[in-house]
């Protein structure tokens, strides 16, 4: 794992510590819930949640253990978020079959996860780099992946975690991290190969 | 536009990603950040008796042990408190009633003793 992680060193954080870890993590965190939400404001929320739960209960944890506990948390919170928005979405539905009908029809938040056409993506930068193109191919195929496919994938491959370390963030066993990670592989490198793209 | 990528490529564009971020977003995470750093929670101070149990800095684990010793030892002091005090109550009780039985088998009871202090 990178920076400040280093393995077998049980020293409580500091608050330098704390913050270091912070400000290292806070862009991937925003990336990862940004590809889960799809909503600025939500994911800053969820960051904000995820890093004031980490201060506040686990803020004088060794600094070892700060990158697995924020990663848990994170993913808690945006499964949490997932599931608040799905009673909501239970509730609102119940209500309107309730009430009479208008003629708006409702949205409902979660459509946008399923919506494979959905257009509330970012536009393509106009500035054709190819590295920039290659960047919205994946971030787009990132945020098609079903969530745990996605979890696993950025977990092991973004922020480095081992299968043991992803399968304790992710609450599940190493055996289903494979296969997430196997499968959200397999679909990555089937879009992006359609666009010209391929994954090794 | 790149053809081949791996996971590493994978992790490099996306970590390059967390460059474009705009700067109004990078702000608030920075605010973020800072209102969680505010409360952030301090180790507490070590329990009484801490400095028996300790043995240097230690892991979750070796932590979560130190603190259950330091416990058995608090219990332990106060367990030795208690029957203390206990054994030096029952031993005056004792002494007392040991003199006042020496004094009547020797006849040298006081002449208080014979004096009804109610009248």
């Amino acid at each position: 794992m990178r920076g400040l992680i280093t393995r077998g060193v049980s020293k409580l954080a500091s608050h330098h510590e704390l913050s270091a870890f912070l400000t290292e993590i806070e862009r991937r965190a925003y990336k990862q819930a940004m590809f889960a939400i799809r909503d600025e404001h939500v994911a800053l929320d969820i960051v904000q949640d995820a890093m004031l739960k980490l201060a506040e209960k686990y803020g004088d944890k060794p600094a070892a253990e700060l990158p697995l506990l924020f990663q848990r948390i994170l993913q808690n919170t945006i499964r949490d978020h997932y599931r608040r928005q799905k009673v909501r979405s239970m509730w609102t539905t119940l209500m309107s079959s309730l009430i009479p009908q208008h003629d708006e029809s409702d949205f409902d938040p979660l459509d946008t996860l399923q919506d494979k056409d959905n257009n509330s993506q970012a536009a393509r930068p106009d500035d054709a780099l190819g590295q920039a193109q290659t960047l919205a191919l994946i971030e787009d195929e990132l945020k098609k992946l079903p969530a745990r496919q996605r979890e696993a994938f950025l977990l092991r491959y973004w922020e480095d975690l081992d299968t043991a370390e992803t399968a304790a963030a992710m609450g599940c066993s190493e055996g289903s991290v494979k296969t997430h990670c196997s499968r959200a592989t397999h679909t990555l490198a089937a879009a992006l190969k359609k666009k010209g793209v391929h994954i090794s | 536009m790149k053809k081949d990528l791996n996971h590493h490529s994978i992790k490099q564009l996306l970590d390059l990603s967390t460059t474009r971020i705009k700067p109004s977003t990078l702000n608030k995470l920075q605010a973020a950040r800072m209102r969680a750093l505010e409360h952030q929670r301090i180790a507490r101070s070590a329990p009484v008796l801490s400095w028996l149990g300790h043995s240097g800095t230690h892991g979750s684990g070796a932590h979560h042990w130190s603190r259950r010793l330091n416990w058995a030892l608090v219990v332990l002091f106060v367990a030795c408190l208690f029957s203390g005090a206990a054994y030096w109550q029952s031993s005056i009780a004792e002494h007392d009633t040991s003199e006042e039985d020496i004094a009547i088998l020797t006849d040298d009871l006081p002449l208080h003793v014979y004096v009804d202090p109610d009248r």
